[in-house]
């Protein structure tokens, strides 16, 4: 906790108008975000209240939008449940997250593009560059998205399952069809998505193997 | 650091009024009326509308008056609340209801639906932003003001009328009690006259003004949005009095209390420059004569300048303040399409930009 007190001021003196605010003895980081364009000026802004979870640095900081210039429906990316932000696809989360994330690189890289996302998207209608569906689904457009074109659901569950046993070595001819080595054609996919660990990855697989069953 | 939404605006719309305020994320209108342009008052100010909860929002609505030409298409706005699309945070209005003297069937439409509107307010025990109603007064403090609003930084208002007491009960007409408020916004000071009169001005305002000792320039604007679209009723009752008298006013006073640059008339016309042009309506020539001498007397204006520079008209255009680089600049021919068209093509690009800086590509829902 000593570390992320120092990362909360450094990120408050590069973000002044943030101001740390405990509640009830939790971590709360809560102000306003201005979205800069050097070229533009002031794009937006945005009100917070971010909270770390017990998870953090090995997941995101749980963001709250409160200027409620957001709709608060999970269409917007909202998690109803509580209110906070849906940042990312959940692997692409805990990949983020891997070796922990600092607080200023997840403002920089995570947050302040997520608004931005949401502002073209009250301007022009639509996401750019598209959106995941919920639950499952984007799941299943997260990993169909990770591997080589024409790959469907049942590809995607042997892959990972090759990937948890170890059952593909880097002589063997590659998954994707394609009669070249996998040390030659796949390799680097797998090797990010290993990077997701294993017991992460049985998750994963366990709650797309029960959708295809559905 | 570049601001890019800041901006005051009065809208041409012929003999009424239709003033806009904005911030980033903070939108005023004073007064609704429409543009020739526009097919109500409501299509001419949607564009401003910012949003929250992916509704339409204004975050303050000044009627200075009830008359038409103040609350133009407010049925519509109405409509719009009702069905849930449009928050309108706080309404703030004169605070009577022109019973007393005047016919029910004579009252315009859209005052009765405001009327409504406010009504329905008022019924609230515990209003949130989105159901507030106030009466601005004299006496009101700002928080008074501004319950449930956000006030954006460096934004300051005054209401100089009415005070406290005066409705339709009193010697005064609505359009004497027109709510006459001073903006301070980034240190530009605007002053909106609404309707109001030299009898009210010489009864109350100006007494109260003399009371603010400690505040010499309370009453003090750079610009002044002229009363009653250039009417003589800003100095004195009767019209051939105000044209015919000299060299004193009654209301050369509020003028020097004032001490405005500019002087905004928001009319269908130009003053005229003679008394045989001066129809009914004004703008009218009696008025003319006051600010061009007071303009003269104090502003270096040239007795042969017919319209000075720092007389402005509507009647030429919509009329543009934007603040930008910690500057006010009054921007000419400010075309509202145009700009809204540019602006939000080139926020879009900006946010785009901003959008492809990050490491997640897509956002998701877990749902």
């Amino acid at each position: 906790m000593v570390n992320l007190s120092k990362e909360i001021k450094s990120a408050i003196n590069q973000y002044p108008l943030l101001k740390r605010f405990d509640k009830n003895s939790v971590v709360t980081v809560e102000g306003s975000l201005e979205l800069i364009n050097p070229d533009y000026g002031k794009v937006d802004m945005y009100d917070v209240e971010i909270t770390f979870p017990e998870s953090y640095p090995f997941s995101f900081p749980n963001v709250k939008e409160t200027s409620n210039k957001i709709p608060k429906i999970p269409s917007r990316h909202i998690n109803t449940a509580n209110n906070t932000l849906c940042l990312a696809v959940r692997p692409e989360e805990k990949l983020i997250c891997r070796n922990g994330i600092n607080f200023i690189y997840f403002i920089e890289k995570i947050l302040l593009p997520h608004f931005n996302r949401e502002t073209y998207r009250e301007l022009e209608g639509v996401y750019p560059d598209g959106e995941y569906d919920h639950g499952t689904n984007g799941l299943w457009q997260y990993y169909i998205n990770q591997l080589p074109s024409n790959t469907n659901k049942e590809d995607v569950i042997m892959i990972l399952e090759l990937i948890i046993t170890n059952g593909i070595g880097r002589n063997d001819l590659c998954y994707c069809g394609s009669e070249k080595k996998l040390k030659k054609c796949h390799l680097f996919i797998l090797d990010k998505l290993a990077l997701l660990g294993r017991s992460y990855l049985e998750k994963d697989l366990n709650e797309l193997k029960q959708d295809l069953m559905q | 650091m570049e601001q890019n939404n800041v901006n005051i605006t009065h809208f041409s719309v012929g003999n009424g009024n239709c003033s806009l305020i904005e911030d980033t994320d903070f939108v005023m209108i004073i007064d609704l009326n429409k543009t020739e342009d526009s097919d109500s008052s409501y299509d001419l100010l949607k564009p401003y509308f910012r949003k929250k909860d992916g509704k339409d929002c204004i975050d303050i609505l000044c009627i200075t008056h009830g008359d038409e030409d103040h609350c133009l298409d407010f049925k519509k706005f109405k409509e719009e609340i009702d069905a849930d699309r449009l928050i309108v945070g706080s309404i703030w209005h004169q605070g009577f209801d022109r019973n007393v003297n005047e016919d029910k069937d004579d009252l315009p439409e859209d005052y009765l639906e405001l009327r409504k509107e406010i009504e329905r307010r008022e019924d609230i025990d515990d209003p949130e932003f989105g159901d507030i109603v106030e009466q601005p007064k004299s006496e009101k403090t700002e928080d008074d003001l501004f319950e449930e609003v956000d006030k954006p930084d460096d934004f300051e208002v005054r209401i100089l009328s009415p005070f406290d007491g005066d409705d339709e009960n009193s010697d005064y007409d609505h359009n004497d009690l027109s709510i006459v408020m001073k903006l301070v916004f980034h240190n530009k000071t605007v002053l909106y006259a609404g309707d109001s009169s030299s009898k009210y001005w010489q009864d109350k305002i100006i007494p109260d003004l003399l009371d603010k000792t400690e505040t010499e320039d309370y009453a003090n604007a750079e610009v002044l949005v002229g009363s009653h679209h250039g009417s003589y009723t800003f100095f004195g009752d009767n019209r051939d009095d105000v044209r015919e008298a000299d060299p004193e006013s009654d209301n050369y006073e509020a003028l020097n209390r004032i001490g405005a640059d500019d002087l905004i008339i928001s009319a269908k016309d130009k003053f005229p420059a003679s008394k045989d042009k001066s129809g009914d309506e004004p703008p009218h020539y009696a008025a003319y004569k006051w600010y061009h001498k007071w303009f003269r007397e104090n502003k270096s204006v040239k007795e042969d300048d017919k319209h000075p520079k720092c007389f402005q008209y509507t009647s030429d255009g919509n009329i543009r303040l934007e603040y930008r680089n910690d500057e006010w600049k009054w921007v000419d021919g400010w075309n509202c399409e145009n700009d809204d068209n540019s602006n939000n093509e080139a926020r879009k690009a900006a946010a785009l930009v901003g959008a492809r800086l990050g490491v997640v590509k897509k956002p998701w829902s877990i749902g």
